[in-house]
């Protein structure tokens, strides 16, 4: 891990002294040992307070979007499944790819936040963070403290596709294995939802949409969600939108409506990054329903995830004679 | 697959009906809409969503 920071530092240090990108996007230590902060380093010495680890949860994809009407070259830094967005925001035009320099990190899975801050003393400040095979040790100046991977990493890393980047110009290491456990079984979570009953089913959801606040974090930071202007704020127009906050009606009806839309504007293109799930702050399982239409799109269609490669139309985009029609 | 997605939030899933009926056909649409007006009768109301306004 230590020569993968070297390498992403010196990478960094390179491209900004060498002026061939303005700005390169990357992970710093956060405020805590438990958390890393997104990082925009645009002077070589800046370069120096990048860092990478198994706290670096953010997909830093997104911040391109701030950045795709301006004449400037960037350089990012993605693990595995952020570097799917990088090949979606490719494929939907978003970003030019001579514009672009893609910094990939190989990645063996990321600690779930909460883990980390239940194993670690209040106030423990981060020296080194190292990857053990099967487990993270994180060096502490209270002590070094493990954390192993069969329990303590997000459950996305468990159903990790790549854990290598399946797009980068320069990779700051080598191939490690991945954190990934029984692919057969990637899906297991939405089929026992599928087992339910209607009732069932409608009360879990029901359950879960009537806790939305309708703040909309997970669309903005969803990298297939990249319009400019959203069309759940078309419902009002602009010059009134600042005043009525009551736009977003939060009732269950309106939250069931906003979840199924946002759902079906972004399947095809939903790369199962999971960060809507974690941006959310009341706890929404949003990927298990985003992982339904993700199952059902490589069941009836055949695609694979999106973004693993670059070029490929996403589903809603392309027809043939041979597709399923299950409804009519 | 939005049928799909709509029985999985809780949805009856003969609530949702597509058919493709010639604009020729008219005693088809007829015989249709009564057979799924039935089926939906026999359903009850649907409580889903009703609490907008």
């Amino acid at each position: 891990m230590k020569t993968v920071i070297d390498n992403l530092r010196r990478e960094a240090r390179r491209l900004l002294e060498n002026e061939e990108v303005k700005m390169v996007i990357g992970w710093a230590p956060g405020t805590d040992a438990s958390r890393t902060t997104p990082y925009f380093a645009e002077t070589p010495d800046e370069a120096d307070g990048l860092t990478w680890g198994p706290l670096c949860v953010n997909s830093l994809v997104k911040y391109l979007l701030d950045y795709r009407f301006e004449d400037m070259r960037l350089a990012v830094a993605v693990k595995g499944c952020d570097s799917r967005a990088v090949n979606r925001m490719l494929d939907d035009k978003q970003f030019g790819r001579e514009r672009l320099v893609v910094l990939g990190v190989p990645c063996g899975g990321i600690l779930d936040r909460r883990k980390v801050i239940a194993g670690l003393p209040a106030g423990a400040r981060l020296e080194e963070a190292r990857d053990e095979g099967d487990a993270f040790v994180l060096v502490t100046d209270r002590g070094p403290f493990s954390f192993a991977k069969d329990e303590c990493l997000l459950a996305k890393c468990y159903q990790c596709q790549n854990n290598m980047p399946v797009i980068a110009d320069f990779m700051a290491g080598e191939t490690i294995p991945t954190p990934a456990k029984a692919p057969e079984q990637r899906f297991g979570e939405v089929e026992k939802m599928e087992g339910l009953d209607t009732d069932a089913r409608r009360a879990f959801w029901d359950n879960e949409f009537t806790r939305c606040l309708r703040c909309h974090a997970c669309r903005d930071i969803c990298p297939a969600c990249n319009c400019k202007e959203c069309v759940f704020e078309q419902a009002v127009p602009g010059w009134q939108q600042s005043g009525i906050i009551g736009s977003k009606a939060t009732n269950l009806a309106e939250n069931t409506v906003f979840h199924l839309i946002r759902m079906f504007h972004v399947v095809g293109r939903c790369i199962d990054c999971g960060e809507c799930e974690r941006v959310c702050p009341v706890g929404l399982p949003i990927r298990l329903l985003y992982r339904k239409m993700m199952k059902d799109s490589m069941e009836l269609f055949g695609i694979e995830t999106p973004g693993m490669t670059v070029g490929a139309a996403p589903l809603l985009s392309t027809f043939s004679p041979e597709d399923p029609e299950e409804i009519m | 697959m939005f049928k799909r997605v709509m029985e999985y939030v809780g949805l009856e899933p003969e609530r949702l009906q597509i058919h493709w009926i010639s604009a020729s056909e008219g005693g088809r649409v007829a015989e249709v809409a009564r057979k799924m007006t039935a089926e939906i009768r026999a359903l009850g109301p649907n409580t889903m969503m009703r609490d907008a306004k």
